[in-house]
């Protein structure tokens, strides 16, 4: 169970660009839950993740994860619990390094030696395994540079290497949102089932209002740091693309805008 | 012939600096400046064990104490968030006083104590060793976890940040690395060449560029195994070309660093000298079309 305790947190306090990000955000996801986070530009989603995954540590409240204290843990020792994948595709995995030893390092995560060799021909095997079942010809390309595949290739190739050690809690910052629609598609449904099969905790920020009500169980509207709507149940399920737009004018008193919204039914 | 293998054996004394800018410069993406001082450093600690009587822990002291100089320049760039660039000068600044202080003097001889390689075969037989087994080990490190962990810090530091990677651990290995390698090197030299000088350190990050540049020019870019190898190879011709171009007075020995410089400018340069060089040609057609 995740919990958050009346989060706030202040960008640059005490300056005129000050900027209250997060203003006593509450919210508790037991487990496996699936949210799917919209709001405006600028309403604090990605802080809200950001603020979870430990990229800062808030200025008040309480961050728990199965009723222990996480708030001041640093961002590298939350990540084997808490993993997060960004929204650009280049962001998640080492160009540098080999398709194999790219997802090695996120296995090798799991714990155990520092000196020990990164591949073997048992992990070889796991992994080729993992990512035939991205079906997208990954396994054939294991000893690739990971920099020379595509945005969508690298994309499912992190979000592999984001749940191969089935972390508790999982943070997809608009994972979809530079992949062109069919690509997107496609990382969307792989989502989807590592989600259901592993039993994670997800939190989806998204501008896609169709795959925000067609996935997860649970949709949050954030506005100017604060969560102004909270639907799930059959409230959620009765809503359409629509009609979601509208208990959002009628909430916060304005359109939901953003620069790259998609109204699309996904 | 012969002044061609003293050359080569002379580079591969300096193959363990060229490995230690190799991991800073290329696998760490990031320039070390501390080099000049903890060769020195590691030049003048095992002078003193070599003066003492224990070539060995000589080399050992030596490389411990490069790691622990690679340590204070890590520590300035991660805990004290000074630039890189400004660690490594503090760093390699600070290190000339330590350096003169352990080494009691400007210049120290071991011309009558015994050193490492008088057990071992010979100094080219017990260097060239040294060298493979080095080699070996580093290729070896960076195909584990760990060695891993430093490389995809160099490739993308945003991913290593948000895994479970611990950034500051990690620049502190990899400088520590480097250093001790370096350090190593300046030992292996000091007892080569029979002295310690407080003033060898001088210009080894060009020299040490020279040869990874040297290396990369020979074998390519193409892995970090590959890439280890060719700043080892890169070390060794680096000394050759010196040596013939000292040989057969091409220039004085005083314009070896100028140009070792130039030349570490002039390949630097070259992936934004071909881009200008392309987007002058698409211009031009685009005006004749």
């Amino acid at each position: 169970m995740l919990t958050l305790q009346k989060i706030d947190k202040t960008f640059q306090p005490g300056t005129v660009n000050a900027h209250h990000a997060l203003r006593g955000v509450d919210l508790t996801l037991s487990d496996g839950e699936f949210v799917t986070i919209i709001g405006s530009n600028g309403a604090g989603k990605s802080t809200l993740l950001s603020a979870i995954a430990g990229s800062f540590f808030v200025d008040r409240g309480h961050i728990l994860l199965d009723g222990e204290e996480l708030t001041y843990v640093p961002e590298h020792r939350r990540a084997r619990r808490i993993a997060r994948i960004f929204q650009d595709p280049m962001r998640g995995t080492a160009p540098d390094l080999t398709l194999e030893e790219n997802v090695a390092l996120a296995y090798a995560r799991a714990g155990g030696g520092l000196l020990r060799p990164a591949l073997s021909r048992q992990r070889r095997a796991l992994f080729r395994e993992q990512l035939a079942r991205l079906n997208m010809g990954l396994e054939d390309r294991m000893k690739t540079r990971i920099g020379l595949l595509s945005g969508g290739q690298r994309q499912a190739v992190t979000l592999l290497m984001a749940t191969i050690n089935a972390p508790r809690v999982l943070l997809l910052d608009e994972h979809t949102a530079a992949l062109d629609p069919v690509v997107a598609e496609r990382v969307l449904q792989i989502t989807k089932d590592i989600v259901s099969e592993n039993h994670m905790t997800t939190m989806m920020v998204t501008h896609n209002i169709g795959a925000a009500l067609s996935m997860g169980t649970r949709t949050i509207m954030l506005e100017q740091g604060k969560i102004v709507l909270d639907l799930s149940g059959s409230e959620r399920e009765a809503l359409d693309v629509p009609g979601l737009l509208s208990l959002y004018r009628e909430t916060v008193g304005a359109e939901l805008d953003t620069d790259r919204m998609l109204l699309t039914h996904g | 012939m012969e002044f061609l293998l003293d050359s080569a054996l002379l580079g591969l004394e300096y193959a363990l600096l060229a490995l230690g800018v190799f991991i800073t410069f290329r696998i760490l993406n990031l320039p070390d400046l501390t080099v000049d001082g903890s060769f020195t450093l590691g030049m003048a600690v095992s002078t003193v064990f070599c003066a003492a009587g224990h070539p060995f822990a000589a080399l050992l002291c030596a490389a411990a104490a490069g790691g622990l100089a690679g340590a204070v320049t890590a520590f300035l760039q991660t805990v004290c968030r000074i630039h890189p660039i400004l660690a490594g000068i503090l760093t390699m600044s600070g290190l000339y006083t330590v350096n003169i202080t352990v080494l009691g003097g400007p210049n120290v001889s071991l011309l009558n104590d015994s050193k490492f390689f008088e057990q071992l075969g010979g100094e080219a037989a017990a260097v060239a060793a040294v060298t493979v087994v080095i080699l070996l080990l580093v290729m070896a490190f960076f195909q584990t976890v760990g060695g891993l962990c430093i490389r995809a810090a160099g490739s993308n530091e945003d991913m290593v940040r948000a895994s479970s990677i611990n950034t500051t651990a990690v620049r502190f290995a990899a400088l520590a690395l480097a250093n001790a390698l370096v350090a190593l090197s300046g030992g292996i030299l000091a007892q080569c060449q029979g002295y310690g000088d407080v003033n060898a350190g001088s210009g080894m990050i060009v020299i040490g560029l020279a040869s990874v540049i040297i290396g990369e020019v020979l074998c390519g870019r193409r892995g970090v195994k590959l890439g280890l190898v060719s700043a080892v190879l890169g070390s060794v011709v680096y000394r050759i070309i010196l040596a013939l171009a000292l040989r057969y007075n091409l220039l004085s020995a005083n314009a070896l660093r100028l140009l070792s410089a130039l030349i570490i400018a002039a390949t630097l340069a070259l992936p934004a000298a071909s881009a200008a060089v392309r987007g002058r040609r698409a211009r031009k057609e685009n005006r004749t079309c």
